[in-house]
């Protein structure tokens, strides 16, 4: 009995699809061609149905000319596989950026003289990290101390927090190259508020 | 107001149509064709809007796809033909128009070929030996 409200149902829909189809039709000479093939259209999609349903799993035959839409039919489900493929490896790449980034945080977060890092890595279309940008702020107990000191040391304390800086800079790049085989030139580390 | 675009468009290219046909009539096939052309363009994304739910429906009627893009393909060509034919005879070429025409006829037939012999061939089967 459902077979049967199935076929029903196509077929209701299949003649409000032709009747669609009659209203798109060209007027002039070749209307009647066109209503032919429209005729043939809907001949087919009402015996298809009844086919497979008297005689099993038997539907009208479209000969050779079927593997078209085989065709069309596989470069659709191809199209689809690499749309998803590059929606999972944008979705992966995304991911292992913000594991990258935490780690890299956490690493340099252990210097004693860092007080907080922000990181953003670059991660290739291949998945590999590419580049790192690192933001470091210097712990504030030294700024203030430096502060307190005054104004003749000003000069000195300059070049000491220049030093520092470079120290700092030094270890954090190291530990990169260590974790990531990423080179020097690729690794981009910025102090808050100083060079 | 897409309508109103279309027809304001249409009365001026009448309008200079009028004027051409006296003066200079190979200016006059030149833009009506390149009317034709904008009316196509403009219509073609439409087009593709009504193809995509005639394909949905077909999808959900479980009609083979191969049928309705062979109907597509045979309004496509009528259409087509049907515009070239009628570009042909306003440029007074009768001849060209009718062989325009025929050429869309066999054209159509040979696209509907496929599906005669589907219905055939299931018929024949249909009938016992």
């Amino acid at each position: 009995m459902s077979v049967l409200a199935g076929i029903v149902k196509n077929i209701l829909v299949i003649i409000i699809l032709t009747s669609f189809l009659e209203i798109l039709l060209p007027e002039g000479r070749l209307k009647p061609f066109v209503r032919f093939t429209v005729g043939l259209f809907i001949l087919i999609s009402v015996l298809n149905p009844a086919l497979t349903f008297i005689f099993k799993n038997q539907e009208v035959k479209v000969s050779m000319w079927d593997y078209t839409e085989k065709y069309i039919d596989n470069r659709e489900i191809l199209a689809k596989g690499n749309n998803l493929n590059e929606e999972i490896r944008k979705q992966s790449s995304t991911v292992v950026g913000e594991k990258i980034q935490g780690q890299i945080s956490a690493v340099a977060l252990m210097l004693p003289e860092v007080e907080d890092v922000t990181t953003r890595a670059y991660i290739s279309d291949e998945g590999r990290l590419e580049k790192v940008h690192i933001i470091v702020r210097s712990r504030k107990g030294e700024a203030e101390e430096k502060a307190r000191a005054g104004v003749f040391a000003g000069q000195h304390n300059g070049r000491k927090d220049k030093a520092d800086e470079e120290v700092v800079k030094k270890k954090i790049t190291s530990i990169i190259q260590n974790l990531y085989g990423l080179a020097e030139d690729y690794i981009q580390i910025e102090f808050e508020g100083g060079s | 107001m897409e309508i109103a675009r279309i027809v304001g468009l249409a009365l001026i290219t009448t309008l200079f149509l009028l004027i051409l046909r006296q003066e200079k009539p190979v200016m006059a096939v030149v833009l009506s064709i390149v009317f034709s052309v904008v009316i196509f363009t403009l219509m073609m994304e439409k087009m593709s809007a009504i193809i995509d739910v005639m394909q949905e429906i077909s999808r959900k009627a479980e009609i083979n796809n191969f049928f309705l893009g062979t109907i597509l393909k045979i309004l496509g060509v009528a259409y087509l033909g049907e515009f070239a034919a009628a570009i042909c005879q306003d440029a007074g070429e009768q001849a060209v128009a009718k062989k325009v025409e025929f050429a869309s006829k066999i054209i159509i037939a040979v696209l509907a070929l496929p599906i005669m012999i589907a219905i055939l061939e299931s018929l024949m089967e249909l009938i016992p030996k």
